[in-house]
C-alpha cells in the first residue's frame, strides 16, 4: 500500500458455491485509490463489479486477499468491527434507492449520523446543509414516496457523505434515473468530492458515469484488466 | 461504556422506537387486521373464561356460600353423616374470638337435620336449618325473601319457593313438622308458614325449610347446641382454602374446621372437568389466532428483506434491527390487547347487569343438576390480564419469524 492510497485491494479472491460447483466472481483483483479519487469500476454485466465493491465495503467476505482503506485492514476485522468501520468510514449509494420508506429526507439523511450518536441539532444541521447540497432544499420533510426518483437517489447520495465517510461506495447509482437526472447526479456528486474531498468509486457500465470517472478499472471475467 | 458510546445506544434506541412506531402506519390495513385479530381473540377468550369460572363462582356462592358455608367448624364426627348427634355444644365467647378475626367476614351458629312436613294430605321431605336472629338479618337472607316477610314469632317457618308450591302453601298457613330428634328423641312442632324463599339454586329450592336457632334446638330437643358454625372468609376465591389457618388460630376441643372443597369434592371435580372443557376451546382459539399471526409475520419478513439488507449495510447494527422489529410487533399486540381488554370488560360488565339465561331442555337439564340456569360472569380482572398476556406472549412468539429473518439477512441481500 502506497503512503498515499486511500484504498489498496491485494490479491482479492471471492469464490461462490453453486449448484453447478464452484464460481470464481472475483480472480485475484489488485489496484489501488487515491484519496480523492473520483473512480469507476466498469464492465460488463456479471463481471464481478458488485461482488468486489461489497467486498470492498465489508459487506460480504473474501475467499482469499486483503484490503485496506485508510490504512484498515477490513478483511482482518471482526463482523462487530466491519459495522463499526462501515458506520463511521464508508458511504454507500445503491442501485435501487433504498431509502427507509418511514423516515422522511432530512431522517433518511441523518439515518447513519443517528446511529453514530450525534445529537438531533447536529443531525438536523448536517442533513439540511447536505440536502441544500444536492439541490432538495424545501424537500425536508417529504417521504421517500413523495419524490421523485432522481430526488430519491439524491437524498442517498446526502445519505451517504452524512457521516463524513473516507469512501463512498456507489453501486450502480445511475441505473434507474432518465439522462436528465443522471447528469443531475453526477454534477453534485461530483461537485461534493472536489468540495468535501470524499473519494468515490463506482460501479458501472453506464458510459455517462464512465465519461466522468477521472479513473477506470476495468474488469472482465472477475479480472482486472491492465 | 463511554460517555460517546452511551451516547449513541440511547440516540439507536430513539431511532428503534420511532422506525417500530412509524412501521405501524405503513401498512394500515394490515395493522389494524393483526390488531383486530388479537382483540377479538382477546375478546372472546375473556368472555368465554368470565362466563366458565362466573357460572363455578355462582355455583360455589349459592351451594356452599350460603348454605353450607366456606369453612365449617363442627365435631369431627359430624361429617360425613351430617348426625344430629355429633352436635356441638354453644361456646359464645370462642364464637366472639373467631367474629374478631380480620380473615373472618362472618361466622353464623347453625343447627339442622331431616324431617318431614306435611299440611293436609299433602307431604315432603325437608331439610331443616335453624338460622341465628343475625344470620336471618344479613343481606343475603333477607334479598332472598319471594313472599311473606322476615317479620316472625315463635314457631314461624320460611320455606324454599318449590318446596311451598309442592306443598301448597301460603304465608300465615299452619304446617306439621317431624323428624328425628337429638339421640334418638322424635322431633316434632307445628309451624306457621312466614314466608317462602329463592334460594338460586332450584334444588335447595325444593327442600329448604329455615327456622329460627332457638326454635330449631327446641324443636329437635338438641338444647344449647350447634350443628356446626358457618365460617364465610373474606377470601372466598375457588382456589382459597383458609381452613388450616383459621383452625389454628381458634381451636374448639372436638372440632375441626372443613373447608367447602374437602365436603364437597364432587363440586370441585364438576368445576375441574368442565374447566378442561374451556382450556381445549380456547387452546384450539389460540392455536388459530397463533397461526393467523404467524403468517402475517411471515408476510412482514418478506416484503421487508432488502430493507433489513440495506439498514444492515449502512451500519446498523442486526440486534438493533431485531430490536426494531420487536418493538413494533410488541406495540401493535400491546395496541389489539388493550382494545380486546376494553372490548372484553364492557361486554363482561352488560352481562353482569342482564346474565344470560337458558332456556328449554338445556335449562331443565342444568336445573335438575341443581343449579340455576343463568350464566352469570365473574367480574375478576386477573382473567383480562391472564388471557392479554398469553396472546401477547404468542404474538411475541410469532416475531421469532422476522426476527429470524433480520439475523439470517446479509447485507448483499438488496
Amino acid at each position: 500500500m502506497t503512503n498515499q492510497a486511500l484504498l489498496s485491494v491485494q490479491n482479492v479472491v471471492k469464490t461462490y458455491e453453486s449448484t453447478a460447483g464452484p464460481v470464481q466472481a472475483v480472480c485475484g483483483v489488485s489496484l489501488e485509490l487515491q484519496r480523492g479519487a473520483f473512480a469507476a469500476l466498469v464492465g460488463p454485466s456479471g463481471c464481478g463489479k458488485t461482488t468486489l465493491l461489497n467486498a470492498i465495503g465489508g459487506l460480504d467476505s473474501v475467499t482469499s486477499g486483503r484490503i485496506w482503506i485508510d490504512g484498515t485492514e477490513i478483511t482482518g476485522l471482526s463482523d462487530r468491527k466491519v459495522i463499526e468501520f462501515r458506520l463511521h468510514r464508508i458511504g454507500f449509494v445503491f442501485q435501487a434507492f433504498n431509502l427507509v420508506p418511514v423516515l422522511n429526507a432530512w431522517e433518511n439523511v441523518a439515518f447513519v449520523m443517528e446511529l453514530q450518536g450525534l445529537g438531533i441539532k447536529a443531525r438536523r444541521d448536517r442533513a439540511y446543509e447536505l440536502l441544500s447540497a444536492v439541490g432538495l432544499s424545501g424537500k425536508e420533510i417529504q417521504r421517500p414516496a413523495q419524490l421523485s426518483g432522481g430526488q430519491q437517489q439524491r437524498v442517498a447520495v446526502a445519505r451517504a457523505l452524512a457521516s463524513r465517510p473516507s469512501l463512498v461506495l456507489a453501486d450502480e447509482p445511475t441505473a434507474n434515473l432518465d439522462s436528465k437526472s443522471t447528469d443531475k447526479l453526477l454534477d453534485i456528486m461530483h461537485e461534493l468530492n472536489q468540495k468535501e474531498g470524499t473519494t468515490f468509486l463506482f460501479s458501472t457500465h453506464d458510459p455517462r458515469v464512465i465519461n466522468r470517472a477521472e479513473v477506470l478499472f476495468q474488469l472482465e471475467d472477475g479480472r482486472l484488466q491492465a | 461504556m463511554n460517555r460517546s458510546k452511551l451516547f449513541a445506544r440511547q440516540s439507536e434506541l430513539g431511532l428503534a422506537a420511532r422506525l417500530a412506531f412509524r412501521n405501524l402506519g405503513r401498512n394500515r390495513r394490515r395493522s389494524l387486521i393483526t390488531g383486530a385479530a388479537i382483540s377479538f381473540a382477546l375478546f372472546f377468550a375473556i368472555i368465554l373464561r368470565s362466563l366458565q369460572l362466573g357460572v363455578y363462582g355462582h355455583m360455589v356462592s349459592t351451594v356452599v356460600g350460603s348454605m353450607s358455608g366456606y369453612v365449617q367448624v363442627s365435631d369431627t364426627a359430624y361429617w360425613p353423616s351430617q348426625n344430629l348427634d355429633y352436635s356441638l355444644y354453644e361456646d359464645q365467647q370462642w364464637l366472639e374470638r373467631l367474629r374478631q378475626d380480620p380473615e373472618v367476614a362472618s361466622a353464623y351458629p347453625r343447627i339442622q337435620g331431616f324431617g318431614l312436613l306435611s299440611v293436609g294430605d299433602r307431604s315432603g321431605v325437608a331439610q331443616w336449618i335453624g338460622l341465628s336472629p343475625e344470620e336471618a338479618q344479613s343481606s343475603l337472607w333477607q334479598t332472598r325473601l319471594a313472599s311473606g316477610s322476615w317479620e316472625s314469632g315463635p314457631g314461624s317457618v320460611w320455606l324454599g319457593k318449590r318446596l311451598a308450591e309442592q306443598l301448597q302453601v301460603e304465608p300465615g298457613d299452619s304446617l306439621v313438622a317431624m323428624g328425628q330428634g337429638f339421640q334418638g328423641s322424635v322431633a316434632g312442632a307445628s309451624w306457621v308458614l312466614a314466608g317462602t324463599l329463592h334460594m338460586g339454586n332450584p334444588e335447595l329450592e325444593k327442600r329448604s325449610a329455615i327456622i329460627e336457632l332457638k326454635d330449631a334446638q327446641d324443636f329437635s330437643g338438641a338444647y344449647g347446641m350447634w350443628s356446626y358454625v358457618q365460617i364465610t372468609p373474606q377470601r372466598r376465591e375457588i382456589n382459597q382454602d383458609p381452613s388450616a389457618e383459621l383452625g389454628a388460630r381458634h381451636p374448639l376441643d372436638g372440632a375441626h374446621f372443613l373447608s367447602w372443597q374437602t365436603r364437597m369434592p364432587e363440586l370441585i371435580q364438576t368445576i375441574q372437568a368442565d374447566t378442561t372443557g374451556g382450556r381445549v376451546i380456547l387452546f384450539i382459539l389460540y392455536v388459530v389466532i397463533g397461526f393467523g399471526l404467524l403468517g402475517t409475520m411471515i408476510m412482514l419478513a418478506n416484503e421487508r428483506r432488502r430493507e433489513f439488507a440495506m439498514q444492515l449495510a449502512m451500519g446498523m447494527r442486526r440486534g438493533l434491527l431485531a430490536g426494531t422489529v420487536f418493538i413494533e410487533i410488541l406495540l401493535l399486540s400491546l395496541a389489539g390487547a388493550a382494545t380486546g381488554i376494553l372490548a372484553g370488560r364492557i361486554a363482561v360488565l352488560i352481562l353482569e347487569r342482564y346474565p344470560l339465561r337458558l332456556w328449554g331442555d338445556v335449562a331443565a337439564a342444568i336445573e335438575q343438576q341443581g343449579w340455576e340456569a343463568i350464566l352469570p360472569p365473574s367480574l375478576d380482572w386477573s382473567i383480562s390480564f391472564t388471557h392479554a398476556g398469553i396472546i401477547v406472549l404468542i404474538a411475541l412468539i410469532a416475531s421469532a419469524w422476522p426476527l429470524r429473518t433480520v439475523f439470517k439477512t446479509s447485507p448483499v441481500h438488496r
